[in-house]
């Protein structure tokens, strides 16, 4: 039971580590940059595929 | 007002399949909500929809058109890239530098800003985005990264003679000032740009209703 609550102190730790390492605030601003490309990528490819296909009006 | 009603549901028959009668592709948010009733279980449906996408690319745009998309993501990626290059560059040529010290850093935060604010943007004026998407391109590389790392390379060439001479001094105290023109304000100018568009473009219609009203086609003429 020792070994378990061990084993487990250390894994907590460990994502208390990996969560500190990553709420660094350059990491957090490349992201925040990241995720904004991210969303213009997300609007090219939409407008490439309205280029694609016919518009449909319903009365025209 | 029946014969109206009667069209309009042949028409919706009509469309079930991927393309118009001349061949054209159909448009594809139509084509999903007709065709995928929410009966069917989520994973399949989602899986069903990348596969029909997928497909319907291939049928119509072929090849080209996954490479057009692939080199999509791929100059998105190299502009992130670029970005942290030119930013991590512009942070070692500045070290030491007075009043130019971290500027990588202030040049990673002017670019992040400048592309939260476009993304941001993009909810609110919908009918622009494509322009904001052009103007957020002109600021990151046209003004802030590529002038700037530039600069910070200047910088980091000339500060290994700067003395007490008069030349030395304008010098070592005009290129930080420069630099903050280059890489901070942008992002400041970038802000008011986007916050006062509507103004600056004076009108609030949208490309459609821009065009109805210019070909007379917006019913004002019955």
């Amino acid at each position: 039971m020792d070994t378990l609550g061990a084993g487990l102190i250390t894994m907590a730790n460990g994502l208390f580590d990996l969560l500190i390492s990553i709420t660094n605030p350059l990491v957090l601003v490349v992201v925040a940059m990241a995720l904004s490309m991210s969303w213009l990528a997300l609007i090219e490819r939409d407008e490439l595929d309205r280029l694609g296909s016919k518009p449909e009006i319903g009365q025209h | 007002m029946s014969r109206d009603h009667n069209s309009r549901d042949q028409r919706r028959v009509e469309v079930h399949n991927d393309f118009f009668s001349d061949g054209a592709p159909t448009s594809q948010q139509f084509l999903t909500q007709q065709q995928y009733p929410t009966e069917l279980p989520g994973t399949q449906r989602i899986t069903d929809r990348a596969t029909r996408v997928a497909s319907r690319l291939t049928q119509f745009e072929g090849l080209r058109g996954r490479s057009t998309r692939a080199s999509l993501v791929a100059r998105y990626i190299s502009y992130i890239l670029t970005i942290i290059f030119g930013s991590g560059l512009t942070q070692a040529a500045t070290q030491g530098v007075k009043y130019a010290e971290g500027g990588g850093i202030f040049m990673l935060i002017s670019c992040t800003s400048v592309s939260v604010v476009g993304a941001a943007a993009t909810l609110f004026y919908v009918n622009l985005r494509n322009e904001i998407i052009a103007r957020v391109r002109h600021y990151i590389f046209g003004i802030i990264i590529f002038p700037g790392t530039l600069l910070a390379l200047f910088i980091y060439a000339t500060a290994s003679w700067w003395g007490a001479d008069t030349f030395s001094t304008t010098v070592s105290t005009a290129l930080p000032v420069l630099f903050l023109v280059t890489v901070v304000l942008p992002a400041f100018i970038f802000v008011k740009e986007i916050a006062g568009m509507r103004s600056i473009y004076r009108s609030t219609l949208d490309d459609e209703e821009a065009v109805a009203l210019w070909s007379r086609q917006d019913g004002l003429q019955r």
